[in-house]
């Protein structure tokens, strides 16, 4: 891609686990749980009616509200990575434990409380940039 | 967040690989939710037993944890598991199921975590006292632990709960505060309560009303015992994410702040509770015809339950076609066993099941499709997650319906 052609967007928020990575991101407004709502083996979302049905987590920056559903779900976050289908980095609006401790054990990047709703701002598809050390999300985004 | 030396250098692996992960998660999580510092906890109560809830994912994470060296650091005990850990043959449970169950146990084990499999650890040695912090999973005996005993903790998670375990360490925040555990709805109770059913159910409607919350209960005329409020704890932490209530002239902390409690009483929010409230869950949950299975023991049941289970199935005989189940932690058993209860309850036709709850074994596999129970708890488990037919009644009832059918 020509570099005029991307709108470059950086947002700033509060770094809750460590690491830089750069993905293809995948959002949707409605919380995700990891146990019962994912096919760890895959990656693929298959919560019935859920925005994301049938698509796939896997090497995504995940945006979403926050987690919701059984403790459990770490775990399942920690088995995604172990066998390599877990999301590359997390957004949140705000995270709750549930996500918090997947990702730490994880060692998945996670960010929240940017300073625009990251729902609203990231598009799925976006390459974004996520620096959990710092709490800094760089949205390169086609204009 | 503010660290003591010591938990920089646990944070910082001085302590061994599990430490480090355990502290991280701590603090990690402590950060998150706003937490200023650490706190010493004295016992820890661990969920995310059953094979049936954390699966291979949960085996590999304890299996990673036991190799870097895990090992309790406090009294730490367990929650139900997916079988009866001696009888799971009785159960029907698949033999692959049992041999990750007590896999997981094992684990456990290896990291100094008592097997007592029970929700019911403030009646089986892990009793905390007034004002004591702890690190507890289990929605129930957390509002119990609060509530009844004055111990102080927030709902934790299986992995949380445990990182507390393998650290003797919580974030301070939430429930572990004083101002957090101050009343915020009055709930006056306009019915009598005449058994812990009722006060189950009441738990129930509470928590589908107020959802999020500290109840104070007015003082009801009969003074609930260990079951009722038991029953209460688990009733409310099911249906709302209540963690605490209080009963006036009552329950520790309400005894103790009763001038403050009083003064405040007018902002907060009041609710009644009519004998017709009470009607509708039972109503919600009523079975038409013969259930498969009367299960007794959503929280684990109690000694004196079992008592007086054994004396009402004295000299009686289930129906042919009807299974009796009482829940109750292996300890608990030994001494139904000693004194003879056991006996009646299983010449009788009835059994009893330990280091399990019927919410999270595989009952599917068991064939198990309409249940009668005397606990809230149960029917909402039982009706959400695995979509079965369920009906609530009292001890008195289940008894009868076991023995005579509806």
């Amino acid at each position: 891609m020509c570099k005029k052609d991307i709108k470059t967007i950086i947002l700033k928020g509060r770094g809750l686990v460590e690491g830089l990575v750069e993905g293809t991101a995948l959002v949707t407004s409605q919380p995700i749980s990891f146990y019962g709502g994912i096919d760890p083996s895959s990656g693929v979302v298959t919560e019935r009616g859920h925005e994301l049905e049938g698509k796939t987590v896997s090497g995504k920056i995940l945006v979403f509200p926050y987690g919701k559903g059984s403790t459990v779900g770490s775990y399942i976050i920690y088995h995604m990575a172990k066998i390599g289908t877990a999301p590359l980095a997390i957004i949140n609006v705000e995270s709750e434990p549930i996500i918090v401790t997947g990702c730490v054990l994880a060692n998945i990047p996670l960010v929240d409380k940017l300073n625009k709703n990251p729902i609203k701002t990231i598009t799925t598809g976006d390459i974004v940039r996520v620096d959990g050390t710092t709490g800094t999300v760089f949205i390169f985004s086609k204009a | 967040m503010f660290l003591t030396k010591e938990e920089e250098k646990m944070l910082e692996g001085e302590y061994g690989e599990a430490t480090r992960i355990a502290m991280r998660l701590i603090v990690k999580v402590g950060e998150a939710l706003g937490a200023q510092k650490l706190i010493n906890v004295n016992s820890a109560q661990v969920s995310g037993v059953s094979y049936k809830n954390i699966g291979d994912p949960g085996i590999q994470f304890l299996e990673d944890l036991v190799r870097s060296g895990g090992r309790s650091k406090i009294l730490s005990t367990l929650n139900p598991a997916g079988m009866d850990l001696k009888n799971w043959t009785m159960m029907n449970i698949p033999k692959e199921f049992a041999e990750k169950q007590l896999k997981i146990i094992n684990l456990y084990m290896k990291m100094d975590i008592l097997p007592t499999c029970s929700c019911i650890p403030y009646l089986i040695g892990n009793s905390p006292n007034y004002n004591e912090h702890i690190a507890w999973a289990e929605s129930s005996a957390v509002t119990y632990a609060n509530s009844v005993l004055g111990a102080k903790t927030n709902r934790e998670g299986g992995p949380l709960a445990l990182a507390s375990a393998l650290t003797g360490k919580t974030a301070y925040y939430g429930l572990h505060l004083k101002e957090n555990r101050f009343p915020t709805h009055y709930i006056e109770l306009k019915t009598e309560l005449r058994n812990s059913t009722d006060y189950s159910v009441l738990g129930y409607l509470v928590g589908k009303k107020i959802r999020t919350g500290v109840p104070l209960f007015s003082n009801p005329k009969i003074l609930p015992k260990v079951e009722d409020l038991k029953a209460l704890s688990a009733g409310l932490a099911t249906s709302g994410s209540i963690s605490i209530f209080h009963i006036e002239n009552y329950t520790t902390e309400a005894v103790l702040n009763k001038k403050q409690y009083q003064s405040e009483k007018d902002h907060m929010e009041k609710i009644s509770i009519e004998e017709e409230d009470l009607k509708s869950i039972f109503d919600e949950y009523a079975l038409t015809s013969n259930p498969d299975l009367i299960y007794i023991g959503c929280p684990h049941a109690s000694i004196q339950e079992i008592r007086k289970l054994a004396h009402m199935l004295r000299k009686k005989k289930i129906k042919r076609d009807l299974e009796l189940w009482i829940g109750t932690a292996a300890n608990v058993k030994i001494l139904a066993d000693r004194i003879g209860y056991t006996n009646i309850i299983e010449k009788s036709g009835g059994r009893i099941i330990t280091d399990t709850c019927i919410v999270v074994s595989p009952l599917k596999t068991l064939g198990l499709k309409r249940i009668l129970t005397n606990s809230a708890k149960a029917c909402y488990y039982l009706t959400a997650l695995e979509k079965l037919d369920v009906g609530i009644a009292k001890l008195e009832d289940c008894v009868d319906t076991a023995v005579r059918g509806m």
